[in-house]
């Protein structure tokens, strides 16, 4: 069991302008589960295939239980990856499948053949040991590529989108079973994922990256009540935060009719008058006659069953604006009904219209 | 979803991953070898073109030195004395009219065969695929026969005619291939638009298989332009000759009838077979390349 | 009024008519129907000029190896006489020996070094410019590589010249008794590129991950050629083995140019298949015109090269792999 280390790694691949990694701060405890997350092109994979050492390393220093390793081939760092195709060898069998990097790192035949079998029976794979990859589903396949990480008996497991090949059912029953693998196994497991919903879901803390750079790095919980800034509060959360441009008037955040309070060391952590209010859709509530309130139209209803949210169009000021908000799954507005809005108080996130942090609380 | 999950090996990177910069004796001695054997063969064809600008004794002395002198008398000597003029032309017709012949008569049966579930069509495919492994030598005599009988031996239309016939197998092969590869569902558009089974063919099919015909054009005229047994064979006359042919016989006649043989026309003479298929590599490498392996991937 | 009902009727029953004809024919859809009606004028053409120019001279050229020949007088029917007469000829002999070595020892040596460049390749730079110049012999004429191949090992050649400069003896490459081995490197000169192009163009298609995998496992490069290159491009190497087989008994302009020129055929120690066909037939200064034993040859190679690609697919066949 190990912890694991970024210390200021930066990747850049030739060619490019910008890092695909840049200055990567990250450290995660021995034993825990983190989700690295970020859209397309925002080096989470990167990240994780530097930690394999399918990657170079051109600046900083990774380290496995304090073992420097930037420099250390892939198979002396005492990891196992499970790849988003499983790179399952189509002409081996399950078994050997499994036990394939016990065999070339020449454990004795007795021992591959007791750890294949104990992984198996963990995986429920035991009846398919004979089977060739390609008539397996989906999930066995997935559970075959688990397999072969788990008896190499790692200090680290790395998951590059191991569910992104399932289709969506088989995809939330097996992120439970593999939390539940990773919470009896204890091992160290950093994985990677564009799907916010399992990063929130499956991570013990989560990273969330952007063009390289690493957002947040904190609890889901955490993540969700205090987005670092705007990038995390419009990426996380489904659907995401509404985001609305404001701008400070004496002590107030002015947006079209409705005046938000602040506090003084917000208004000193301010570069500009610009002010980003961000807003999620369960923290709006009608507006009482006579009160300042955003008004909307709503434009389409999504009512799934025990949550229903309504997409309205609404005026800011002369700019009209999209707006998602959460309305009562019992008693679901029409299209084309009228709203009149307001943010519960406290509900407030307030960030810096010019760089997009978070202003203080 | 991500951008890095499978980076081409071409790829070039900053700085390597672990373990991938440690050269072994092997790959060291491996890309020496390499090197050496692409060399070899650019090395081959300068000492070809800048020989044919040499005369015979400054080959012979100085065979690697580019020519001190550009002896354009090679190259004339070469397309006129030795036939190279009327053998390009001969080569050029023939070739151009039988790869343009064979793709207009199997272009429709690789169409009908790739897109008919018959076991008809499956027999008839495999049928034609077996004449890819019929060699020349084995029909050659009956062929000539045929050929002497409807008087259309040592005659270039003869030629035209067989050269077509004999690139049948492969062209169709290859394009049954190309049209399998086509989506199904443009047909089916096309037939609710109310075309017909031709103008489906003439109008949606041949301009996407496009590419395919071109390829199977390029590989019959590579083909066709060093084909030699068969011309061997069937011309005698040195007005009709192609350009293997008078090659062949250039070179039998400057080593065996002259005290002063002229090597440089003869690889005057070489490089005007030569040039002409590299230039058509420089310009359409990659798909010739892609066209070759493709029948053996697919 | 009436005619206007009639024709309104007859035409829906036409219609209805119509379409249960279309229902009857099973599941065929229409347009299923009209590809088949022009299933024949479509393949007709080809088939005519395939049966033509393939099938019809292969039967008559096994007929005509059951005969005596010269193609000008009537043929004489001597039943298995050219065969018996082969097995003992030894000019065949040699023939169908040195047809064997190209078809084994150059296809081994082309295939191992093949895939050893495919290896060198993979990690290589500037591996497509490599890779697009040992294409290159594909593009040059047999008899142009031939040629140059015999001037680069000719006494006063190429080779000897450096080997002059650097203080050597010159080699007599071409003697009598080096000149099929001499053939032999030549013809893997010129055919590696092609096969390597097809091998490596099958690599290319191997998902990376699987040699990411076999780097965390630790494997090096000769486990990984085994565990990972080999049995994903074997189906490939497959296909191009057999295409080797067709290819190499249909050599002749390289042998052909190494030794004769439009009169003289090369000396017979040195003639494969092909060459044995056109010497007995059309070629040299006198030719035989033994139409019937020059057939009985071509006839007996291409049966032997049949059964050969047969094993070699049986051999070969294994159960075919998706990533």
């Amino acid at each position: 069991m190990a912890d694991v280390v970024f210390d200021n790694v930066t990747r850049i691949y030739a060619g490019a302008e910008t890092p695909a990694v840049d200055a990567l701060e990250l450290e995660i405890a021995d034993g825990e589960l983190v989700v690295l997350v970020g859209p397309s092109g925002c080096g989470k994979s990167t990240t994780l295939r530097m930690l394999a050492g399918l990657e170079g390393v051109d600046g900083g220093e990774i380290r496995i239980g304090s073992h420097d390793v930037t420099h250390v081939r892939p198979k002396d760092r005492d990891i196992a990856m499970v790849f988003q195709e499983y790179a399952l060898y189509p002409h081996m069998t399950v078994e050997q499948n499994i036990g394939f990097h016990l065999k070339i790192a020449k454990v004795p035949r007795t021992e591959i053949a007791r750890r294949v079998t104990e992984a198996a029976r963990m995986l429920d794979l035991t009846p398919y040991l004979q089977r060739k990859p390609g008539k397996l589903s989906g999930g066995q396949r997935q559970r075959v590529a688990m397999g072969r990480a788990i008896v190499r008996e790692p200090q680290v497991f790395l998951m590059d989108e191991p569910l992104s090949n399932l289709d969506a059912k088989l995809r939330v029953q097996t992120r439970t079973e593999i939390a539940a693998l990773q919470r009896r196994l204890g091992v160290t497991t950093v994985y990677v994922t564009h799907d916010q919903v399992e990063a929130m879901t499956l991570g013990d803390r989560v990273a969330v990256l952007d063009h390289g750079v690493l957002q947040q790095f904190d609890r889901p919980r955490a993540i969700f009540d205090r987005p670092a800034n705007t990038f995390v509060a419009g990426f996380m959360g489904s659907p995401p935060m509404n985001l609305l441009g404001g701008r400070l008037e004496g002590e107030d955040v002015r947006v079209a009719e409705l005046t938000l309070p602040t506090t003084r060391a917000q208004r000193e952590a301010l570069t500009s008058d610009e002010v980003t209010v961000g807003v999620r859709t369960d923290a709006f509530v009608p507006a009482a006659d006579g009160e300042a309130a955003l008004n909307s139209i709503i434009e389409l209803v999504e009512d799934l069953g025990s949550d229903a949210y309504a997409y309205c169009m609404t005026d800011l000021g002369g700019a009209a604006r999209h707006l998602a908000v959460r309305v009562d799954p019992d008693e679901v507005p029409d299209r084309g009904a009228k709203l009149r809005l307001r943010p519960r108080p406290g509900a407030v996130h307030l960030f810096d219209g010019r760089t997009g942090d978070r202003l203080p609380d | 979803m991500t951008t890095t999950t499978h980076p081409s090996p071409q790829v070039r990177r900053g700085t390597p991953a672990p373990g991938t910069q440690h050269h072994g004796v092997l790959r060291i001695i491996g890309t020496t070898l390499t090197w050496a054997f692409a060399s070899f063969n650019v090395l081959v064809l300068l000492f070809m073109l800048f020989s044919s600008f040499k005369t015979t004794k400054e080959i012979f002395r100085a065979p690697w030195a580019p020519p001190s002198s550009l002896h354009f008398e090679n190259w004339s000597q070469a397309w006129s004395n030795g036939g190279f003029g009327s053998a390009a032309v001969n080569t050029i017709l023939v070739v151009a009219a039988s790869s343009v012949s064979v793709l207009v008569i199997a272009a429709p049966a690789a169409y009908a065969l790739s897109r008919t579930q018959t076991r008809l069509a499956g027999g008839l495919t495999v049928f034609f695929t077996l004449g890819i492994g019929i060699p020349t030598q084995v029909t050659i005599i009956p062929i000539f026969v045929m050929m002497a009988k409807v008087n259309l031996v040592n005659n270039l239309f003869g030629l035209y005619v067989v050269y077509t016939a004999v690139s049948l197998p492969f062209t169709v092969f290859l394009l049954t291939g190309f049209f399998r590869s086509l989506p199904g569902r443009l047909e089916e558009a096309a037939a609710i638009d109310g075309a017909g089974v031709v103008r489906t063919f003439v109008q949606i099919m041949l301009p996407l298989a496009r590419s395919g015909l071109v390829t199977a054009l390029i590989l019959n005229i590579i083909g066709l332009w060093h084909e030699t047994l068969i011309a061997l064979v069937f011309i005698q006359d040195q007005d009709k000759s192609t350009l293997s042919l008078s090659l062949l016989s250039f070179m039998s006649t400057i080593t065996s009838f002259s005290d002063n043989p002229n090597w440089g026309a003869l690889f005057a003479g070489v490089s005007i077979l030569v040039l002409p298929m590299l230039a058509l590599y420089v310009w359409l490498g990659r798909r010739i390349v892609e066209g070759i392996t493709v029948g053996a991937t697919k | 009024m009436i005619r206007e009902a009639e024709r309104a009727t007859a035409t829906t029953t036409a219609g209805v008519t119509d379409e249960g004809a279309v229902r009857s024919s099973g599941a065929r859809s229409t347009l299923e129907r009209d590809r088949r009606r022009l299933f024949l004028p479509f393949v007709l053409p080809a088939l005519v000029l395939y049966l033509v120019f393939f099938i019809g001279p292969a039967l008559a050229a096994v007929w005509i190896s059951f005969t005596r020949w010269n193609g000008s007088t009537d043929a004489e029917w001597v039943g298995t006489r050219n065969y018996e007469v082969l097995v003992d000829d030894p000019v065949f002999h040699t023939a169908f020996v040195n047809t064997l070595l190209i078809l084994v020892v150059v296809g081994v040596v082309v295939f191992v070094i093949a895939f050893g460049l495919t290896m060198v390749l993979r990690e290589m730079r500037g591996r497509n410019a490599v890779r697009s110049i040992l294409f290159t012999p594909y593009m040059v004429s047999a008899i142009v590589l031939s040629i140059l191949w015999g001037f680069i090992f000719q006494y006063d050649g190429l080779v000897n010249s450096l080997l002059e400069a650097f203080g050597m003896e010159p080699v007599k490459w071409l003697s009598a008794g080096n000149l099929m081995p001499m053939i032999l490197l030549g013809m893997v000169w010129i055919n590696v590129g092609l096969y390597a192009m097809i091998i490596l163009a099958a690599v290319d298609r191997i998902p990376n991950q699987y040699y990411e995998d076999a780097a965390l496992a630790g494997t090096n490069s000769l486990q990984r050629f085994f565990y990972v290159t080999l049995p994903m491009t074997w189906d490939v190497v497959a296909v191009a083995a057999t295409l080797w087989t067709i290819n190499s008994l249909k050599i002749f302009e390289f042998i052909f140019a190494f030794g004769g020129t439009t009169t003289d055929l090369p000396s017979t120690d040195v003639w494969n298949s092909a060459l044995f066909v056109y010497g007995m037939s059309f070629g040299g200064r006198t030719p035989a015109y033994a139409f019937g034993y020059a057939s009985a040859a071509a006839v007996l190679m291409l049966i032997l090269f049949a059964v050969f690609v047969i094993l070699l697919r049986r051999i070969m066949r294994r159960e075919p792999i998706e990533f």
